[in-house]
């Protein structure tokens, strides 16, 4: 077995054997009673969680925690079972959290259940003692198949050496008005008054130039939800030779139209009654967002469709995601793409890859036939994510 | 499969090396090149010196010296010349200078 393609964990020989005897004696507790810490939280443990994560996250926590959780963990996917929370506490006190949402991971058309690790927190009074890396190897022995999109660059070198990097997400700006950016470069006022509505015109003519494509019929229209119409066309793209997770639309619904945290626009490419694509955007102005950024945070474009269909569906997609983030008064509009034919679609709208901006994307699979196949790289999670916590 | 070799060492034989073997050592663990390693060498220097990597520091010195760092031990490791120091006080590291 090539060494890249070992599991990562394994090949450093980390393990909860090895490790949680250090960190138990860190925290004064026997090895039983650290692992004995670890467990699936109860709504009865919500506003210590709440608590936990003030403390973590300060006043970067925007939104209204307790609804977020509620809605993300603890009520979960209607008809489905919560997310899963796990919570690590001692003498009554919680030092550690993590939230996972069970996604299924479709590989060359076989399903498997695996997670998204999300927001995993360890209080600071015990930064540094391990538990952040004693919660993944826990994790590692309940969930065979993990996910992690992107990390703080603090936690970058642990998660990189617990998990494996599959492919990093480059990120892609495409500016919508100029005013924001000219505010930083240009004076006096004046200056900026007169060469926005320029710079302006000109950047709607170029993404102009991305409409120049054959139509093939193509109707797009706002949803205000999905139907069962998505479930056909993702099913389209859980065949072999790729890897995708399962979109259905009871999974978008939830996470795109029930989101307390902030509005998304979803937008559907209709050739007849088919639905051949749909994209979802977000402008989110309940944050603190002076710059006008919005986001484009999920695609499907039909696999079985031809190339030169699918760049008709995706610029379809495009022209009307981009034109209603315009109307709503959005200035810049960023998105993060995993291959190079999404990034040259977009690229065709005016988009910019930022080379100094890329998502990391990791996974740790315990079965190693499944973890060669993951591990090769050259596949992500959708086309384009970023509905990243 | 690659294998860090830090485990099965608690021989005595294995257990006093010199300074030269401590950094190829240190360097092993943490996964970087014993050239980027000296005693001066501050823990915020090093990338993978991280809880993740203090957490295997521990249990590194724990299975091949036998050395079982007390909390207030750990928390004042800040060089890679405190890990060498912790050796030399257990005994563990011959007399001598780096390279």
């Amino acid at each position: 077995m090539s060494a890249i393609l070992a599991p990562r964990a394994a090949a450093q020989a980390l393990s909860v054997d090895r490790l949680a005897p250090h960190v138990a004696r860190a925290l004064g507790m026997a090895t039983s009673q650290v692992l004995e810490a670890f467990r699936p939280a109860a709504p009865g443990d919500l506003p210590a969680i709440l608590d936990l994560r003030r403390a973590v996250a300060g006043n970067g926590l925007w939104w209204d925690d307790e609804r977020f959780l509620r809605w993300r963990y603890f009520d979960g996917m209607p008809g489905s079972e919560r997310g899963p929370y796990w919570v690590f506490e001692h003498d009554g006190r919680l030092l550690g959290c993590v939230g996972l949402e069970p996604v299924t991971l479709v590989v060359d058309g076989v399903p498997h259940p695996s997670v998204r690790s999300l927001d995993i927190m360890v209080h600071p009074s015990v930064d540094g003692l391990g538990i952040g890396a004693l919660i993944n190897l826990l994790l590692f022995r309940r969930y065979p198949l993990m996910l992690v999109t992107g990390t703080s660059e603090r936690s970058r070198s642990l998660i990189g050496r617990m998990f494996s990097e599959v492919t990093a997400l480059g990120a892609s700006k495409l500016l919508l008005r100029s005013r924001s950016v000219l505010e930083g470069r240009l004076e006096p006022h004046l200056a900026v008054s007169i060469a926005a509505p320029v710079v302006d015109a000109l950047l709607r003519l170029r993404r102009l130039a991305g409409r120049r494509v054959r139509r093939y019929g193509l109707r797009v229209a706002r949803l205000a939800a999905f139907d069962d119409d998505v479930d056909a066309l993702a099913g389209h793209s859980e065949r072999a030779g790729r890897i995708i997770v399962r979109r259905t639309s009871r999974y978008l619904n939830w996470r795109f139209v029930s989101n307390p945290r902030c509005s998304h626009a979803i937008f559907g490419a209709f050739q007849g009654n088919r639905l051949a694509g749909f994209i979802v955007t977000r402008f989110n102005t309940a944050r603190p967002n002076p710059r006008g950024e919005a986001e484009i945070v999920d695609w499907l474009v039909d696999d079985e469709a031809s190339p030169e269909e699918a760049d008709a569906v995706m610029a379809a997609l495009l022209e009307a995601g981009l034109g209603y983030l315009e109307r709503q008064g959005a200035s810049i509009v960023r998105q993060l793409t995993s291959d190079a034919e999404s990034q040259r679609r977009t690229r065709g709208h005016g988009f910019v890859l930022r080379p100094d901006e890329r998502l990391p994307f990791f996974i740790h699979a315990e079965e190693a036939a499944l973890h060669q196949r993951l591990a090769r790289g050259g596949w992500y999670l959708t086309g384009c994510d970023f509905d990243v916590d | 499969m690659q294998v860090t070799g830090l485990m099965n060492m608690s021989e005595p034989s294995s257990r006093r090396i010199d300074v030269n073997a401590a950094l190829g050592w240190l360097a092993e663990l943490f996964e970087t090149s014993p050239d980027d390693l000296s005693p001066e060498t501050p823990r915020d220097a090093i990338a993978t010196w991280d809880s993740l990597g203090q957490l295997l520091l521990m249990s590194a010195l724990d299975e091949r010296f036998g050395i079982r760092l007390s909390q207030g031990e750990a928390n004042g490791l800040r060089a890679v010349g405190d890990i060498l120091g912790i050796l030399r006080r257990h005994g563990c590291l011959e007399n001598g200078n780096a390279r």
